[in-house]
């Protein structure tokens, strides 16, 4: 039982002592900051793993040797039940040039190129639209580069360029040296919006698409040029901006050929570096992947198959931590607010140490002299949270409106939006964490109160009887 | 003699200062019977007051028995000597020892709170408020019961004190000079509540004091000399 005085005099001298209002602010403060800030970087979390869960396939298997040929590897990865599609893919390092711009570049920077318009590194992405459609996210790409960028001259199959579209490009570009009437379209390349706006990219635009491979010569090796014009067919966009920035993709067999592997070649391969794969909805990932890996051991020891988190793994393990940090950097708030509490507290005891003689005097115990002070961090706590999570939950769910208000009145952006080529500011409240936050907002509170409390309690009555 | 009350037995008290121990009270005997009003004398230093506290069970003794209607009570477990504390013994001092942030009504009602838990208190409020004013009333303060302390003068102030040890219906109160920090008009008017107070609730008192003539209007006078009762 926690006898009636206790309460009483918890909240009189709480009432009585504005100054405990400041300790009550600071643990409100310490919540709404805990709940905002966490609030806006789960959220923008969540974003960034939505867009990631767009540009990344549920399962991407990896490592294969030289030899490896994706009509063996589908069918293996297809034995398992769980696998609905799947798509080979084939990396390879490269730059282009948007056709004319280099020789004009040239002749202005005596021979550097040094202006992004007129070349870019690219990894080059092999792949077969028809079989990405099914096994990973490359509609939603397709529709994104749409928005922000352009769309596909020929939507079903988005690597396709009209012979026509191909010649006006040429005629409206008035290129000097512009080739005559084409024989045959250049295959197409899909670029990211992203880099189709920085670089000044458009529909139709011819780039020249190097790379380069070894082959071999006597006992020695060497290092040769390919070079082929592709014509931009379209763009896309995962969200996933490493991914958009450094990629351009291309025909599968338009990169075989390049790497020398001719489609009409009797003895080439079907060459692949990975393959996409889908799993069945609502089966875990992790494993089928550990299943499909076990199954490819046998004639790929060295392939791996990684799920969507592991492929992102140094990403997201990132924005995690910073999350982390962020927790803790916040807490730090609690606990100032928890030594402003301490001390108020600390401050009423030594007040009110003739009141504990006399409380005693008329019988109270030390348990409920105890109860006094650590009532009032109780009150200070209770109150404090729940102002913390009323205003935290309102600002979480006003953010974008407040970001507007300061925006237009004030001239500072609360949330630079831009920055992470968002609309909104993303949050997302999680009640597990918002519990997490008033609980232990009141248990240190508590704790902060517990040390003036016990010294209240311990105190000799008689002495503190004839204190001043 | 009637029935005693409270008893001290062969009572010693020494305080440690540093390394030395400083003896205050030397073997004390004394008995308060069931409503008698005793005077406690003594020059300062003479252990008046800390007989007072060890009787009220706020100190304990070094050594030596306090007897509580003839059984020990000196080492009883602390909560049940606070609710001894509570239920027979009250205090009345000479600074008043209200608490300032409450008025006079809320001290007084502070001593129906001591044994009760918020929600047992809640429902009783009525009953314990009407016996609070009522005892205000008693002690001769008709009004000005939502004055704070500080806005009381001394003599309202000792009657709230008083009306607050009372509260609980205590068999004796240990009074230390409760008229020691007021004027004597004030104070005789005091002492006629004390006095009626013994005879119309039978209550006991022992009070410390320097005054002759307050001491000669009690049953029995003590008087106390380095520590130990020499009369």
């Amino acid at each position: 039982m926690i006898p009636a005085y206790s309460g009483f005099l918890a909240l009189r001298y709480l009432r009585t002592r504005w100054v405990n209002i400041l300790g009550t602010l600071g643990v409100a403060v310490a919540v709404w900051a805990l709940i905002v800030v966490i609030a806006v970087f789960s959220g923008f979390i969540g974003e960034i793993r939505r867009s990631i869960r767009i540009a990344t396939p549920d399962l991407l298997a990896t490592g294969f040797d030289a030899e490896a040929s994706f009509e063996e590897l589908d069918a293996l990865i297809r034995s398992d039940e769980d696998v609905i599609g799947t798509a080979p893919r084939l990396r390879h390092h490269g730059m282009y040039f948007p056709y004319g711009r280099l020789g004009q570049h040239l002749q202005q920077t005596r021979g550097m190129v040094t202006s992004p318009l007129a070349f870019d590194f690219v990894e080059l992405v092999g792949i077969d639209p028809e079989r990405e459609r099914v096994a990973t996210g490359f509609e939603t790409w397709i529709e994104n580069g749409a928005e922000h960028g352009f769309a596909p001259a020929m939507p079903d199959d988005p690597l396709e360029v009209p012979l026509a579209l191909e010649e006006q490009w040429r005629r409206e570009a008035r290129q000097p040296g512009t080739p005559g009437p084409l024989l045959k379209a250049s295959p197409g390349v899909l670029v990211s919006s992203r880099r189709a706006r920085a670089s000044q990219l458009d529909l139709g635009q011819q780039l020249s698409v190097v790379t380069a491979r070894f082959v071999e010569r006597g006992d020695d090796s060497d290092l040769v040029q390919v070079r082929r014009y592709f014509t931009i067919s379209g763009c896309f966009e995962t969200n996933h901006q490493i991914l958009d920035e450094t990629t351009a993709l291309v025909g599968i067999d338009a990169l075989r050929e390049m790497l020398g592997q001719h489609p009409d070649d009797p003895f080439a391969i079907d060459l692949v570096s990975d393959v996409a794969i889908r799993v069945r909805p609502g089966v875990d990932p992790t494993a089928v992947a550990t299943r499909v890996q076990a199954t490819l051991a046998a004639s790929q020891p060295g392939a791996t198959v990684l799920t969507w988190e592991q492929q992102n793994r140094v990403f997201l393990g990132a924005v995690d931590q910073e999350r982390g940090m962020m927790k803790l950097i916040l807490f730090a708030v609690m606990l100032v607010a928890a030594f402003l509490i301490y001390s108020t507290l600390h401050m009423t005891v030594t007040q009110k140490t003739r009141d504990v003689g006399i409380l005693t005097s008329m019988g109270a115990a030390p348990p409920g002299i105890l109860r006094i002070f650590l009532l009032s961090g109780g009150v200070i706590g209770v109150t404090g949270a729940l102002l913390g999570v009323a205003t935290g939950l309102l600002s979480a769910h006003y953010l974008n409106d407040l970001n507007d208000w300061s925006r237009a009145r004030l001239g500072v952006e609360l949330f630079p939006t831009e920055l992470y080529s968002l609309d909104r500011i993303p949050y997302e409240i999680e009640p597990g964490w918002v519990t997490q936050v008033a609980v232990s907002a009141l248990v240190i509170t508590l704790l902060a109160a517990w040390l003036p409390a016990r010294r209240a309690a311990r105190m000799d009555p008689v002495r503190a009887l004839s204190h001043e | 003699m009637t029935r005693a009350i409270l008893e001290a037995s062969a009572v010693t008290k020494s305080y440690a200062i540093g390394s030395r121990s400083i003896p205050v009270l030397r073997g004390v005997d004394l008995s308060i019977g069931e409503g008698e009003v005793v005077a406690l004398l003594g020059a300062s230093g003479a252990g008046k007051s800390t007989l007072l506290h060890v009787l009220g069970l706020l100190d304990p003794p070094s050594s030596g028995r306090v007897l509580f209607e003839g059984r020990p009570v000196h080492d009883l477990p602390i909560r049940e000597r606070a609710s001894l504390r509570h239920r027979q013994i009250g205090f009345v001092f000479q600074f008043y020892h209200l608490i300032p942030e409450l008025n006079a009504l809320e001290n007084v009602k502070l001593g129906t709170m001591m044994d009760r838990g918020l929600l047992s208190w809640m429902k009783d409020r009525r009953e314990l408020d009407e016996r609070a004013r009522d005892l205000l009333r008693t002690v001769g303060l008709t009004e000005r019961h939502t004055h704070r302390p500080s806005e009381l003068s001394g003599g309202e102030r000792q009657r709230v004190a008083i009306a607050r040890a009372l509260i609980a219906r205590p068999k004796v109160i240990l009074a230390d000079e409760p008229t020691g920090n007021l004027d004597s008009e004030t104070a005789a008017g005091v002492l006629d509540l004390l006095f009626r107070i013994n005879r119309e609730e039978g209550v006991a008192f022992l009070m410390v004091t320097h005054d002759e003539r307050l001491a000669e209007r009690c049953d029995r006078l003590i008087r106390m000399k380095d520590g130990v009762v020499v009369s």
